[in-house]
């Protein structure tokens, strides 16, 4: 089978630099006049080199603080990685870094939904259109004129996920995100979600549940300390992530 | 450059933010909308009572010469402020999503002059009262005025917007300097005035916000003359820092996630 590379990740590296001195005020301005400000160099990935095909489904694994989220920032462009890394994919690529960014929890359900679907890079119009599903698939039919913050957690997140899985993209990185809502609304989210990448799309996926992993993925990248230990069937990379974590307990 | 917007769902973003921040300055307020013309108009009143009843200026026309200059000075304060802050204000976005981040400094821009424009239409108003002429002249003047503060500041707020992340300070030096910005601009006073002893009036006079908001009173034959070579040399001067200014944050943007 011929198959077409989605995301092509060369050489990543990704260093950020932190000021020692966090605040960066008037008074640091001066001082660093005087005395050479501290600045602490903290690599987050080092040389990361991956290729995901087309359609697939890409497990992302990893203790917390490993990179996973910022390897997901690099591939949406919100980072732009070291001198020399490169990251290239094909077609429309949408993050879910976190559900409802932007919302803002003064205006209504309605008015949030024009809100985080234009963040989201949908036209007014394709959402007018979507409205009503989007309204029915967040079981919020009698609350969407009321104020997001009158909404319980819950409410809120299944609005969110609503909202962002009517976007149509080829691409979508995906970071803890499919586990929202009471268990009803998991079952019916993560149905939505599979009915997405049914269309063939590629999906980059970070989580801590191994099971959902295993479940989902075609392949799985394992990260340890900012490095891709990893990548392979998910069984494997599974079982070598679960026996690293046991190691150190 | 300005194929930020001609995609469809960019435009779309626009407006939403725009209608966002509105509606967030007047939610849960009693009387929302109308504090847009409370502000210019409560200081004019003051202002109007002060200046024609204490130190009794000789400006003709002083109510329309007094309120163009509110209104054009509290235009340009607007966006400096608003324009310097709107990185910052729009981080939880920014930090999640990609998209042209000149859509946020706009965004701030345009409520600006949405503003202006309430502000405006009671101006309009009092200056027919008045009897100010309106023709297609001096309206299309005055929309060139406001063009040029508008193009000057999203150029100012470029670097600004930028510079605040890191240094926080910049938003109180803005609000001070704005506050002294105010004295040093005839907006209740005319540069002309026999208040000022020796030079003061020349250098008065030298300020670049003063000539402008004196041409948006020229527009309507309020006060002065128009100077349109001049105004022509401050659009394209404004239209010079606007371009440096979109390099500048086109440049230095994307690092700007890794600092808030």
């Amino acid at each position: 089978m011929d198959k077409e590379v989605a995301i092509k990740v060369q050489n990543v590296s990704k260093t950020f630099y932190i000021h020692e001195d966090a605040k960066f005020t008037l008074k640091a301005l001066f001082a660093s006049f005087f005395h050479q400000g501290k600045t602490r160099q903290f690599k987050a990935l080092e040389d990361i080199n991956f290729e995901v095909y087309k359609g697939e489904f890409i497990g992302l694994i990893g203790r917390n603080g490993s990179g996973k989220s910022t390897l997901l920032k690099l591939i949406a462009g919100i980072y732009d990685p070291d001198k020399g890394g490169k990251i290239d994919y094909l077609g429309r690529l949408i993050p879910f870094l976190e559900l409802g960014v932007g919302f803002n929890p003064e205006l209504t359900g309605r008015e949030n939904i024009f809100l985080n679907g234009t963040i989201l890079g949908m036209t007014r119009k394709f959402l007018e259109e979507r409205l009503d599903g989007i309204i029915e698939f967040a079981e919020l039919r009698d609350f969407i004129d009321v104020p997001v913050k009158n909404y319980s957690s819950g409410m809120t997140i299944r609005l969110a996920f609503s909202i962002a899985v009517q976007t149509k993209a080829d691409i979508y990185l995906l970071d803890e995100v499919l586990s929202v809502g009471d268990i009803a609304f998991q079952k019916k989210s993560e149905a939505k979600m599979l009915e997405l990448i049914d269309r063939g799309a590629t999906v980059i996926y970070v989580t801590q549940s191994i099971n959902k992993i295993k479940e989902l993925s075609d392949r799985v990248i394992y990260i340890k300390d900012h490095k891709v230990e990893m990548i392979g069937d998910p069984e494997t990379v599974t079982g070598q992530y679960e026996a690293d974590v046991m190691q150190t307990l | 450059m300005f194929s930020i917007l001609t995609k469809r769902h960019r435009f779309d973003l626009l407006i939403e933010l725009v209608k966002t921040n509105f509606k967030m300055r007047y939610q849960n307020s009693v009387l929302g909308v109308l504090w847009v013309l409370i502000k210019p108009y409560a200081t004019f009143a003051v202002m109007y009572v002060v200046w024609t009843r204490i130190v009794n200026v000789d400006i003709p026309n002083y109510q329309l010469y007094l309120l163009s200059g509110i209104i054009l000075f509290s235009y340009f304060n607007e966006l400096i402020l608003l324009g310097q802050m709107s990185l910052l204000d729009n981080a939880h976005i920014i930090l999640k999503v990609n998209f042209p981040r000149q859509i946020v400094v706009l965004s701030t821009m345009l409520s600006g002059l949405i503003n202006l424009g309430i502000n405006l239409i009671f101006f309009i108003v009092i200056a027919v009262i008045s009897g100010v002429q309106f023709t297609y002249g001096s309206v299309l003047y005055f929309i060139f005025i406001v063009g040029i503060i508008f193009l000057f500041a999203m150029g100012v707020s470029f670097f600004t917007s930028v510079i605040s992340i890191r240094f926080r300070d910049l938003k109180n030096i803005f609000e001070l300097g704005i506050i002294l910005l105010q004295w040093v601009t005839p907006v209740f006073y005319a540069v002309s005035s026999n208040l000022f002893s020796g030079r003061t009036s020349d250098y008065i006079a030298a300020n670049p916000l003063g000539i402008v908001i004196n041409q948006g009173r020229a527009a309507f034959d309020i006060y002065g003359t128009k100077n349109i070579s001049l105004m022509i040399i401050y659009f394209i001067i404004s239209f010079i820092i606007f371009l440096i200014g979109w390099r500048y944050f086109n440049k230095s943007v994307k690092k700007v996630a890794e600092h808030f």
